[in-house]
């Protein structure tokens, strides 16, 4: 508690809505082909069932055209094919005339039930990816855990993709099997020489929530 | 679920609810900065968890981008060189 201002606490006494801290809003989703370049800086990949996707970056050094009219570059190229769902800090002011919405005292926007907030699943941190490789039905895994029904999606803080000294070059990526959002070997992995792929591969990685978005 | 706070919007569909968590971001720094704030929510008793996204995402050798957090506070350093270091934003947050 900050002892001031409104904050909405849920029944585990966790703050969920503050007016001093904004959300991250849902701003746009698009399915992604592969070879899509990514412009929003944040994103989160929701992979297609059984496709095993990723992103390599980019960082402007391709030229695309931006959809949004903004004259940005694009930031990231996706591996693979699945949606991407895009977030966005600071929307709009705005009155539906219902639900809640929260506004700081300077009257800028935090949050609003009328639109969909960044909602955290899981962080994973892993210092080498490569050390968790297990053979699950037959598929090189890296880390899985079953979600149910929720739509799952993945915000890529630190890359898991890259092969040691070919830094353009795909080993690792996403996939949903079924209720399994998974980390597998991607559909690059198989031409690179082992010695390639034995660094420390440090890897960070957000699991969202992407239900009804 | 059967007790707690939900919240719904207009179609019905669930905005809020106790088993996943809002993000709040508490700073959005980029260029090349050496940056220690302090945040009421960073406290131990706040029962959130903190957390930050960079973005673009960080390549497997990348190391001139730290963050880190201590009771109360965190701190950003991005030491890459300037032209480079404006193309990372850090966005700081809690969970």
């Amino acid at each position: 508690m900050t002892g001031y201002g409104l904050e909405v606490t849920d029944d585990n006494g966790i703050a969920q809505v503050v007016d001093t801290a904004p959300s991250l809003n849902f701003h746009s989703k698009f399915y992604a082909p592969h070879g899509t370049l990514v412009f929003d800086d944040i994103f989160a990949i929701k992979p297609s069932e059984g496709v095993v996707v990723n992103t390599t970056r980019r960082l402007g050094n391709l030229s695309g055209t931006d959809p949004s009219g903004e004259g940005k570059k694009p930031l990231e190229e996706l591996w693979g094919n699945g949606t991407i769902v895009t977030f966005r800090l600071g929307l709009p002011k705005t009155s539906h005339g219902f639900g809640l919405e929260v506004f700081s005292e300077l009257g800028e926007f935090q949050f609003s039930s009328s639109v969909k907030v960044l909602r955290v699943l899981d962080v994973i941190r892993m210092d080498n990816i490569f050390s968790n490789k297990q053979t699950i039905d037959g598929r090189e895994t890296y880390w899985r855990k079953n979600y149910g029904a929720k739509e799952v999606a993945v915000i890529v803080m630190q890359m898991p993709v890259w092969a040691g000294y070919l830094e353009n070059i795909h080993t690792t990526g996403f996939v949903k099997r079924g209720e399994w959002f998974c980390i597998e070997t991607g559909m690059y992995a198989d031409d690179i020489p082992s010695y390639l792929i034995d660094d420390a591969l440090k890897t960070q990685l957000l699991i969202i929530d992407v239900s009804h978005m | 679920m059967g007790q707690g706070l939900q919240v719904f919007d207009e179609n019905g569909n669930i905005v809020l609810d106790t088993d996943n968590r809002v993000v709040k971001i508490l700073g959005v720094h980029t260029g090349r900065i050496d940056i220690t704030k302090t945040h009421p929510l960073l406290l131990p008793n706040s029962g959130l968890t903190p957390f930050y996204l960079v973005s673009p995402a960080l390549g497997w050798n990348d190391t001139n981008m730290k963050v880190t957090f201590s009771s109360g506070g965190y701190r950003v350093v991005n030491s890459y060189p300037a032209n480079y270091s404006k193309t990372y934003t850090v966005y700081v947050g809690v969970y």
